[in-house]
Order: structure tokens, then C-alpha cells, then sequence
């Protein structure tokens, strides 16, 4: 799927801890000596210990900096553990991590670049696409910083590189350190209510019937202090991701929120449709948690771990929070409920996720190379893997079957849900162009989000006829940016959208894009 | 010559200008400059990041007047400020007549608790009281509930019908407590020989209000109506804390939606647009105020004409 859905939630909670949170990281940043990975340690995170191999390209050898930042999340713990054992190693080299929220990135990235104070290594903030900073020469190539760069690149699965996602012009500007064949909207729910309501989702997939009959009996056993479900209505983006989901589990296959067969937008599709029409008749039901039309994703996560619901759709960092945040929460992970007897698997990009780069003006470009070839090395991915867990998996396939142990049955769970996702095509391999119209389209008001907001909050009757204007709206939209791009010198069609020999149950190789 | 005494006048306050001197260049960096740039910036095709920006001319102010989003969200905005306004000076007047009663007891605790929501921050007051509101485990719910006045909880800031006036609710809440302050001020200002006269000559409490402390008051009614409308239309944080313009757009006000242009939209800024929405919706706010500032001189004119018949 496309993104993140964590990297626009800026929760109330969040917003609070901002102020301590920048404190913190600054905190950290201040203090010279190796990190202090032991006082900022969280219950629960593993304790691994990385080997750092000696260098293959000659490090700086006087008192240097380096600087990384990144969205955090689960992610920090891995970090201070890397950088204590790479200044053990290099103790001339002084590592700042910083992990921050989203929106503190958006504000900070900016600034530094603009000032050339940018930290060495970071993760672009959603609002600056690769190809504008490789184009305004924020970013550097690590072709050249990373050694054995050819057998490095080739130890990646195949398909994760692409020209117009990292690569521009042949060289690779932005590395993924995981990798995003994760399931976005698995249910998770309290093992004890639902059996409660007589299902057991791990045992046998529900159906749509069985999983609203579920909601209102959770609901109906809670006399008030539990409903069915929460749904995070405050977060558009993750609506979404639910009805992308349940729609595929009713037989449509989608990518982009396209359907390649045809190259056309499937907002008008019937199961698109149903599948809003179900989370409303949930709405209808009273078996929604009140109060979800303002909560927002990490909001609404907590509410069922407290027990004020039953059941959240939800991606596998959920399923990493509860485990070491709530370690007593006894809940399971399941597929979304499905509609019909031919559901169609998701797909997931080949060209992975958690991706950073390297700021331009660094003074130490070889620490960060150094640092890029360690973390998505084998021990690298492993270590990853074991802290980080099934919330942003490792991209390195080996590396996920090296920490398939030390998962928990839920974590398990998550990998299984991944394994039934299938490589979908990228309408970007098949045409680099298509980059150049992505910059041109517009964004759409309302957008598919907010038009499955406004059904549920119940703002909009006639669904059916807001889903036709959207694709009408959409199409429109890619004809114009099409043409604008076409002005600008590319050579693209509206033929770059289909794909005629998908099949949405198989992988896509990248033989087929030559036999399309 | 002329400038010769300028300048020598100028010497002579030298120390007047020094002393003014930070907060000049303080008001130039904060206030001008951003003033300034905004102007500039609303006439280009500008994401705010990138070096690719382009003079446009009008065409961002062609876009905004021909923009639904920035229509509904101007008229939620007059909407807002038509009953926040009126609430406010209402209430916060009712209040101040009673503290001003120089025989109440425990006056000053009474004028704390009320001014207490001014000085809260407004981003937690708007957080707090989303969590009281809360339609599953809020204390407002539960309390309607409890006494039977609701047999569903209400969800004050879920339902797109009603979250508007909920946010219009706290806001008068927070904000009452500052047009108190002024009520006491202009209330203070009233002779007491003329409350005395009036008890003498045996007027009752209504008719002191309704022909001295009404009518002495009024020039104020005016300025503080004026504060508390400008004050109306600036409410970005409080929004943005409680529902962040949702649910369904439907509290997005003016400020949320700059605010979405400018920074939040999905990954697509436009820094230029949302400066001309800023602009324009600047210039409209501007045309009212003026318009109540010649209200304001009417007014004390008026009353002048009622103290001594002097113009």
C-alpha cells in the first residue's frame, strides 16, 4: 500500500508528549559519549548485541559526527543498540540518533536542508518526494559510499530498485531498510470477547454477516462498556486502507486503487461500495465505539486493549505495540472478514519501506555508507528484525526466517497474513515516466478518504453517486496530468495504466512487465 | 534647516528611540515581514519547500473566490463569530454585574475562577475538554445520562450537525472570563453618586441598570464587541485541538483551512494558495472592522450628547 498510515497520525497524546519529546531527543543529542541506549531501553524490546565488521572503505580517522534521524516508532530501540556498538567500535565517531515524530520531521528536514545542517541520514517527510530532492541536489547517490555497491544491490530481492522510486538516472538515492509486505488491516481483536460472540476468526476466516452478527453481540454482552469495534473515522487515510482491504476480501483486485486489467480507477466498483455500506451498517448497528469520529489510528488502538472494544483493523506495529506494551492483553490477529467465496489477496510494493537517504552537503558520506551496508546486511536485518519485529519487517528475506523464533504467536500471525500478499505491479517500472505525471496530478477534494468519512459520520446518503463523481474526478485528473507531463516532454499514455496479464492472485515478476 | 531641527529633535529623544528599538526590530522580524511576505507569496504557484516557484499574478485570488472549501468555511467562520460574540458579552456581562456588587463576599475567588480558563493554554483546554465531551466515558455524557435527560449519549464533537456549536460552546467557556475583566473595568467607571441619586430619588435595581449602567457603558460595549469578534475569528488552536476541522469539514473555519493548504494537505502544500485565502480572508475581516470602528465613534459621540449635550 502506499503509505504509512502512522506518519500523518498526530495523536492528542502525541501532541502532549511533544514538547517532552523534543526534550528528550535534544537531551540525547547533547550528551558526547556512546548512546544512552540503557536508560531510554523499553520493557520488552530484546537485547541484542551487534557485531560491527571492520570497515571496507576507509572511515575518517580524526574526531568526527554523525547524525541520523528517523520517525521513530519502533524503530529507536535498534538504533541506540546499532550506534553503542558502533562507537565501541569507532570511538572517534560520535553518533546522534534522533528519533522523531512525523511532524517534527516535516518541520526539521526542511530547515536543515535549507541551513546545510541537515542530519547525515534521515527519512524524507511525505511532503518532499524523492524525486524533488534528488532534482533540487538535497540528497546524494550512495552508489559511490556504499563498498562492493553492484553485489551489495543484488543481495535486495528482486524488483525492490526502481528508476522514479529511488533510482533517477541510474544511481540510487533512497535505501529501504524494511520491507513493506505487511498486512495494513488485519483484525485485531480481544480473544476473550470474541469467543464470547462464538467466533474464532484464527480458526475460520468470518464473513462479512458473521463479523457484524460478532460486533453486535460483542457489543450487546458489554450493557455500554464495550462495543463491537472502534474505527479510527478522525484518520481518512486509514479508512481507506479498511475498505481497500474489505473490498479485495469481496473479489476485487486493486492496485493504486486502480484495477490494471482496465488501467481505470475502481472507485465505482460495486465492492468498493459494499464495502463502506458495511462499515456504515456497523455505524447503524451502535456496534462502533462512540466517540471514533474523532479518533485518529493510535488513538483508537488503545481502546481495545483497555477493553472498550472488541475488535480495530489495524497493521502489524499493533500487533508489536500490544505485545510489549500490554503483555498480558490476550488478543489475536486474523484476516479482514470476507464477502463471497473468491476474495483477492492484497498486494504489496516491491520497493519496500522505512526508506533514508543521504543529505548532500554530509561531511561524512563514508560513516553513512558504512553504516547503510551494516544495517541491511544479513547480521544487519537480523538485528533489525529481532527489535524492531513484524512492524517493519526486514527486507532481507533470509533475515526474516533467521528471527521467525523469537516471534510471538500474534507476530506469527502477521508474518502468515504477509505471506498471503502478492508482488503487485508498479505501474512506475512499466513507464519511469509515469513519475512526471504523479508530479502534475492535483490533489482530489474530497478525496476517497474523506468521502468514506463523511458516509459514516453521516454526511453523505447517496454513497453510490459520490464514488462515481471521485472516479470521474480521478480520471479527469490523470487526463490532465497526462497531457501536462506529455508538454513537459514524456512519453506516456493512458495504456501505461493496464496491465492485461495480471492476475491478482500471483506475484508479478518482472518478466512479465515484457509480456504485458 | 528643516532637517536640521528633525534631526536635533531627534538627538534630543535619542534615548526614546533606543528603548523602542527591540520592539521595533522584534515587530519588523514577527509581524511585518511575515505581513509583507504573505502579500508576496499570494501571488505565486508555491509549495513553501521547494526552489520551483511561479509569479502567477491573481490567479491564486481567481481560485479562492471561486473555491466551495474556502466559501463554507467562511461562512462557518461568521457563523462561529455571529454566537460566540453575543455569548460571550452576554454572559460575561451578567457575570460582571453581579461581582461588581461590592457587598458580595468572596469576590475576587468568584473573578479568579472565571478568568482561570483565559490563562490555560489553549491547545490543552481543547484537548481536556474533547475528553470531557467524549461521548463513551465522558463525565458530560455520563452526567445527562444519569439523570435521565439523554437515553443515548450524545457525540458532541462526532456529529457534523452539532460539533460545530460545540466547539462554539468551550470557546465562550474559555474566552468569557477576559470580557469580564473589561465589564469591571466599564462598570468601575460609573459614578456611584449617580447609583446613590437614583436609590435616593427610589429607583429598583432594573431601572439603575437599564437607565445609568447601561447607557455609561455602552461606548464600551462597542470596543469590547470589536475584541471579542476579531478574537472570534482566531480560532486555530482551539479547533485544530478538538476536532482538527472534522468531522467531515464541517468545523473547518478559515484558520483550519489555511492551516490544511498550507501545511497538512496529503503531501501536497501550497504555500501560495493558502497565503491568498489569507489575504483576501484578511482584507474581508479588515472591511468589518472598520465598519464597527465607525460604529464605536457614533457610539461616544452619542454619548456624549447624553452626558452634557456637548458635540
Amino acid at each position: 500500500m502506499d503509505i504509512d498510515d502512522r506518519s500523518h497520525a498526530l495523536s492528542r497524546r502525541r501532541l502532549l508528549a511533544l514538547g517532552g519529546g523534543a526534550l528528550v531527543s535534544t537531551g540525547l543529542s547533547g550528551c558526547g559519549g556512546p548512546q544512552t541506549a540503557g536508560t531510554r531501553r523499553r520493557d520488552g524490546v530484546p537485547d541484542v548485541k551487534m557485531k560491527i565488521p571492520d570497515p571496507a572503505m576507509s572511515l575518517p580517522s580524526g574526531n568526527v559526527q554523525f547524525r541520523l534521524m528517523d520517525s521513530d516508532d519502533t524503530k529507536a530501540p535498534f538504533w541506540e543498540a546499532f550506534f553503542e556498538a558502533y562507537q565501541a567500535k569507532h570511538p572517534n565517531i560520535e553518533c546522534t540518533y534522533d528519533g522523531l515524530p512525523w511532524n517534527r520531521i516535516e518541520e526539521i528536514a526542511p530547515l536543515g536542508i535549507r541551513n546545510g545542517t541537515a542530519h547525515d541520514v534521515f527519512q524524507l517527510p511525505p511532503s518532499i518526494p524523492t524525486t524533488q530532492a534528488v532534482a533540487e541536489g538535497w540528497i546524494a547517490p550512495v552508489d559511490d559510499i556504499i563498498p562492493d555497491f553492484a553485489a551489495w544491490k543484488d543481495s535486495f530481492p528482486d524488483g525492490t530498485f526502481v528508476e522514479g522510486v529511488q533510482v533517477f538516472d541510474g544511481k540510487l538515492y533512497s535505501v529501504p531498510l524494511a520491507s513493506d509486505r505487511r498486512y495494513y488491516a488485519a483484525l485485531h481483536y480481544n480473544t476473550q470477547l470474541m469467543a464470547d460472540a462464538g467466533y474464532d476468526p484464527q480458526e475460520r476466516r468470518l464473513t462479512w454477516d458473521e463479523y457484524r452478527d460478532a460486533a453486535k453481540k460483542i457489543t450487546k454482552n458489554g450493557h455500554g462498556r464495550t462495543y463491537g469495534l472502534v474505527l479510527e473515522i478522525g484518520q481518512p487515510p486509514r479508512l481507506t486502507a479498511i475498505v481497500r482491504y474489505l473490498a479485495a476480501s469481496a473479489g476485487l483486485g486493486l492496485v493504486d486503487d486502480i484495477d490494471p486489467t482496465t488501467g481505470e480507477y475502481i472507485y465505482d466498483r460495486d465492492e468498493v461500495a459494499n464495502a463502506i455500506e458495511l462499515l456504515v451498517a456497523l455505524q447503524r448497528d451502535g456496534s462502533v465505539l462512540p466517540g471514533s469520529a474523532n479518533l485518529t489510528a493510535p488513538e483508537s488502538w488503545p481502546r481495545v486493549a483497555r477493553g472498550n472494544a472488541g475488535m480495530v483493523h489495524a497493521g502489524p506495529w499493533v500487533t508489536v505495540q500490544w505485545n510489549t506494551q500490554e503483555p498480558d492483553f490476550d488478543f489475536g490477529v486474523a484476516e479482514v472478514p470476507m464477502d463471497g467465496s473468491d476474495p483477492k489477496p492484497l498486494g504489496y510494493p516491491k520497493t519496500g519501506t522505512d526508506n533514508v537517504v543521504v543529505f548532500s552537503k554530509s561531511k561524512v558520506k563514508a560513516v553513512a555508507g558504512d553504516v547503510l551496508a551494516f544495517v541491511t546486511s544479513l547480521p544487519g536485518q537480523t538485528a533489525w528484525g529481532k527489535i524492531v519485529g513484524v512492524g517493519n519487517p526486514p527486507i532481507i528475506e533470509a533475515a526474516n526466517q533467521a528471527i521467525e523464533e523469537s516471534l510471538t504467536p500474534q507476530a506469527k500471525m502477521c508474518q502468515k497474513l504477509a505471506d498471503t500478499m502478492v508482488a503487485a505491479p508498479s505501474f512506475l517500472v512499466g513507464n519511469p515516466d509515469i513519475a512526471l505525471v504523479n508530479r502534475e496530478l492535483k490533489p482530489l477534494s474530497p478525496d476517497f478518504g474523506e468521502i468514506i468519512q463523511a458516509a459514516l459520520v453521516g454526511e453523505t446518503r447517496d454513497i453510490k453517486g459520490a464514488l462515481r463523481d471521485l472516479k470521474d474526478r480521478a480520471m479527469r485528473n490523470r487526463d490532465q496530468a497526462i497531457a501536462a507531463a506529455k508538454s513537459k516532454g514524456a512519453q506516456v499514455s493512458l495504456d501505461d495504466w493496464v496491465f492485461a496479464n495480471w492476475d491478482p492472485t500471483k506475484d508479478y515478476r518482472p518478466e512479465d512487465y515484457k509480456a504485458r | 534647516m528643516v532637517a536640521e531641527t528633525l534631526w536635533r529633535r531627534v538627538w534630543e529623544a535619542r534615548w526614546s528611540y533606543v528603548f523602542m528599538a527591540p520592539t521595533l526590530v522584534l515587530a519588523i522580524l514577527f509581524t511585518f515581514y511575515p505581513l509583507v511576505a504573505s502579500w508576496y507569496i499570494s501571488f505565486l504557484d508555491w509549495s513553501g519547500l521547494d526552489s520551483d516557484r511561479e509569479f502567477v499574478g491573481f490567479a491564486n485570488y481567481v481560485e479562492a473566490v471561486s473555491d466551495p472549501y474556502f466559501w463554507n468555511a467562511f461562512g462557518r467562520t461568521f457563523a462561529f463569530a455571529a454566537v460566540t460574540v453575543p455569548g460571550t458579552i452576554g454572559i460575561s456581562l451578567v457575570i460582571a454585574l453581579v461581582l461588581n456588587d461590592q457587598a458580595l463576599r468572596m469576590r475576587v475567588v468568584f473573578r479568579t475562577v472565571f478568568f482561570l480558563p483565559v490563562v490555560t493554554t489553549t491547545a490543552i483546554v481543547g484537548i481536556v475538554m474533547s475528553l470531557v465531551l467524549n461521548p463513551f466515558d465522558g463525565p458530560v455524557n455520563a452526567a445527562l445520562l444519569y439523570l435521565g435527560l439523554i437515553d443515548r449519549p450524545i457525540d458532541f464533537l462526532g456529529d457534523p450537525n452539532l460539533a460545530l456549536w460545540s466547539v462554539a460552546g468551550v470557546y465562550v467557556w474559555k474566552w468569557m472570563g477576559i470580557s469580564m475583566i473589561y465589564w469591571l473595568v466599564a462598570l468601575q467607571t460609573v459614578p456611584s453618586q449617580l447609583y446613590e441619586a437614583a436609590q435616593v430619588d427610589g429607583a429598583g435595581r432594573w431601572r439603575i441598570h437599564r437607565h445609568i449602567t447601561v447607557p455609561l457603558v455602552m461606548p464600551f460595549a462597542v470596543v469590547i464587541c470589536l475584541i471579542g469578534f476579531v478574537g472570534a475569528l482566531q480560532t486555530f488552536p482551539l479547533v485544530q485541538a478538538m476536532t482538527g476541522g472534522g468531522p467531515a469539514f464541517s468545523t473547518e473555519l478559515v484558520e483550519v483551512y489555511i492551516f490544511r493548504l498550507a501545511f497538512a494537505a496529503e503531501y501536497q502544500p501550497r504555500l501560495g494558495y493558502a497565503s491568498a485565502v489569507a489575504v483576501f480572508f484578511g482584507l474581508a475581516v479588515l472591511v468589518l472592522t472598520l465598519a464597527q470602528a465607525w460604529g464605536v465613534r457614533r457610539a461616544a459621540t452619542s454619548q456624549r450628547e447624553l452626558r452634557g449635550g456637548r458635540p
